[in-house]
């Protein structure tokens, strides 16, 4: 039964304040307890799902720190999802990319272009550059992500996702080259 | 823009999508008005039964229609009819239903609520539940061609039900009615006395397993309604003709020339304040709305210059496409989304000749399809593929590449098409015999035999059928379906508020 004392719009209120505040957060636990980056946005439904059925019941007068108790439920969700974790095998059959290598490829990834803009508009186009850093392993899509959405570092990707440097270094750059004769960008 | 940005933005629109999220955490299965929501219900102690605690789908209470006598179970009929009401709800052809009311109304307010469906008399009454003083329940079986409600002229007779003939295009709204419980389609093996209206009455409260009440419940059963059923907003907008949601607070609002963007806010939790947000001017305008049924697209004329006007739920904005290098001279006959909603479809009529354009939502982009004196007609849409028939032809037209093939054609023997409501499959009928072509897998079925031909079952896009029988597509060919025929629910865009009437000046919205 739901709790008739509180109105529906106050709770949509209060939800939408919540998700705004927290979905950077959550999504990047997930992200980095996901299988596959392609589960995370059905592992977030049911995260905001559970916690708006949750307060839709009981109210949320008892949450303190909501991104917290959102967290919680995360790790019950992505447990759930995947039965537990699993440690990610090394990347050993690439050598690793030398500094000048990276330098080189940091330096052109800096220019401006405008094709990069249309691609992006292509939805189709886009999706699949997506779809093909998705589909590559475990890791890559999450790498990406945590990389050029949350602005993390190569080294603390590394030490998040239990993984050495130049397995990193590999998987990002690697995909990056590939994407640029494929894909023409 | 550079690599980094690049990969920033994809990461972030492809790994999920935020609004989506945000959206669909917070639906749950509404119970509308029917006996499957997760509401408790209170059975009045004045009525000759015992008071128990109702769960969903469990109820258990006791009248005997007809003949006032002691209290029975309810018959299987009605278990039989209320699974009827949760699947097959349209079809083609008249309909048999039982309606109850939400609580006794007077005949003149049963017809309000029948005429504001219909008041073209094609919902006749056949049969009137009625609550006498004694709490017991009577059927007062009409003449069936309505001059019976004529008749019928105790006007302050108590109407809990009714059993009524109507067309099954009618049946949603009958359900959506504000003073309708509950509509049951009628089962071949149920008859007037099997039907026993369902009175609901909503408390704020659980009723525990008592057969005492306090004075707060008993005294005045009818007027315990959750506060959030008389909550409104409203607007004054001087000849409303149209109104509807495309977002949780925001709606819009259709008059004779204009179309406006509104948004709610709630400045505390007493009062809402309505801004309009953008103001379109349209005239001459018609409504075509999108495969979800959320997003509305208009055509009409702005200035005198043909325009498409997009009231979009994804954006939650609206905006507006002059097409008037396309449509020249000639007429903007329809336009629609394709089966994702990328793309615009456009058809254009100029004296004799027929064309279709696509116009890429994001880019503007547009491709001319054909150009034709025969009617071209939009059959699936699927990626860059779109079909289209002509005359008696299919063709698909490649939009990256700017080239049309033929697939099939009738030479000229009579063929009908008939597309699914999200332009990913359609049906071609031709001498007797039906078969159905799958946009995303480039081909058709088997022939099947249909002398009437096969048709899309409402807004399904999987399920078929001939008017008596339904038939669904499985491993490339038409199978026989014996379950029970759905649709996908209709959407509303916003989970809060809801339109609820329009005046000739205002708008009454609803708070849910």
């Amino acid at each position: 039964m739901n709790n008739p004392d509180i109105p529906k719009y106050e709770l949509d209120y209060y939800f939408n304040n919540v998700y705004a505040e927290t979905v950077n957060a959550v999504s990047r636990f997930v992200v980095n307890k996901c299988g596959n980056i392609l589960d995370v946005e059905d592992i977030l439904q049911n995260i905001y799902a559970r916690f708006f059925r949750r307060i839709l019941k009981k109210g949320h007068s008892d949450i303190e720190n909501p991104e917290a108790f959102l967290i919680n439920i995360a790790k019950f969700e992505c447990k759930n999802y995947f039965g537990g974790l699993k440690k990610h095998s090394p990347v050993s059959s690439f050598a690793d990319y030398s500094e000048e290598q990276m330098y080189e490829i940091e330096a052109e990834m800096s220019k401006n272009s405008k094709r990069l803009e249309d691609v992006l508009c292509n939805e189709m186009l886009a999706r699949q550059i997506f779809e093909d850093i998705a589909s590559q392993d475990s890791l890559t899509g999450k790498i990406f992500y945590l990389h050029f959405v949350c602005d993390k570092k190569l080294d603390e990707i590394a030490k998040e996702l239990d993984i050495t440097l130049s397995s990193v270094k590999n998987k990002l750059y690697r995909t990056i080259e590939r994407q640029k004769k494929k894909f023409n960008i | 823009m550079n690599k980094h940005e690049f990969y920033k933005e994809l990461m972030k629109e492809y790994t999920f999508d935020s609004a989506k999220v945000r959206r669909t955490s917070k639906r749950e299965k509404y119970s509308s008005l029917n006996f499957t929501g997760r509401r408790w219900w209170h059975i009045p102690s004045t009525v000759a039964v015992a008071a128990v605690s109702l769960t969903v789908g469990l109820f258990s209470f006791f009248y005997n229609a007809g003949s006032g006598s002691s209290p029975s179970f309810p018959t299987n009929g009605i278990g039989e009819s209320t699974s009827a009401l949760e699947t097959a709800t349209l079809g083609f052809g008249t309909k048999t239903l039982f309606l109850s009311f939400n609580n006794s109304i007077t005949l003149h307010e049963m017809r309000n609520t029948l005429d504001s469906v219909s008041d073209t008399g094609n919902i006749v009454v056949g049969t009137l539940y009625i609550l006498d003083e004694n709490n017991q329940v009577s059927s007062f079986s009409l003449s069936e061609d309505n001059s019976g409600l004529n008749e019928f002229n105790n006007n302050s007779a108590k109407i809990i039900g009714a059993k009524v003939y109507a067309p099954a295009a009618l049946i949603d709204d009958l359900k959506q009615q504000r003073g309708v419980s509950l509509a049951e389609i009628g089962s071949d093996s149920m008859s007037d006395d099997d039907f026993i209206p369902l009175i609901i009455e909503e408390i704020e409260t659980p009723v525990t397993e008592t057969p005492q009440h306090t004075d707060e419940t008993t005294d005045s059963p009818h007027e315990s309604v959750p506060p959030s059923f008389e909550k409104f907003v409203n607007l004054s907008v001087p000849d409303v003709i149209e109104a509807s949601f495309i977002g949780d607070y925001r709606f819009i609002a259709v008059t004779k020339n204009a179309v406006t963007l509104y948004e709610i806010s709630a400045n505390n939790f007493e009062s809402f304040e309505i801004n309009p947000v953008s103001e379109h001017s349209l005239s001459n305008h018609r409504k075509r709305s999108s495969i979800t049924g959320r997003s509305s697209l208009y055509i009409g004329t702005n200035g005198g210059k043909p325009v498409l006007l997009l009231a979009d739920a994804e954006t939650q904005s609206v905006g507006s496409i002059d097409v008037s290098d396309i449509v020249g001279s000639g007429e903007l006959l329809n336009a629609f989304y394709d089966d994702i909603g990328r793309r615009i479809i456009v058809r254009v009529r100029d004296k004799e000749n027929n064309a279709i354009y696509v116009i890429d939502r994001n880019t503007f982009d547009v491709a001319h399809v054909e150009n034709s004196s025969h009617d071209a007609v939009t059959l699936a849409v699927h990626g860059d593929d779109l079909y289209f028939s002509l005359n008696t032809s299919i063709y698909k037209y490649d939009m990256k590449a700017g080239v049309s093939t033929e697939l099939f054609s009738a030479f000229g023997e009579a063929v009908s098409f008939e597309r699914n409501a999200n332009l990913s499959a359609f049906v071609m009928n031709l001498n007797g015999e039906s078969r159905v072509f799958t946009a995303r897998n480039q081909s058709f079925t088997e022939w099947v035999d249909s002398p009437g031909g096969l048709a899309f079952y409402k807004n399904s896009s999987e399920l078929l059928t001939d008017g008596d029988s339904f038939y669904t597509i499985s491993d490339g060919a038409i199978e026989a379906f014996t379950g029970q025929p759905w649709s996908p629910d209709r959407q509303f865009a916003s989970d809060l508020f809801k339109v609820f009437e329009l005046t000739e000046d205002s708008i009454n919205i609803l708070i849910r």
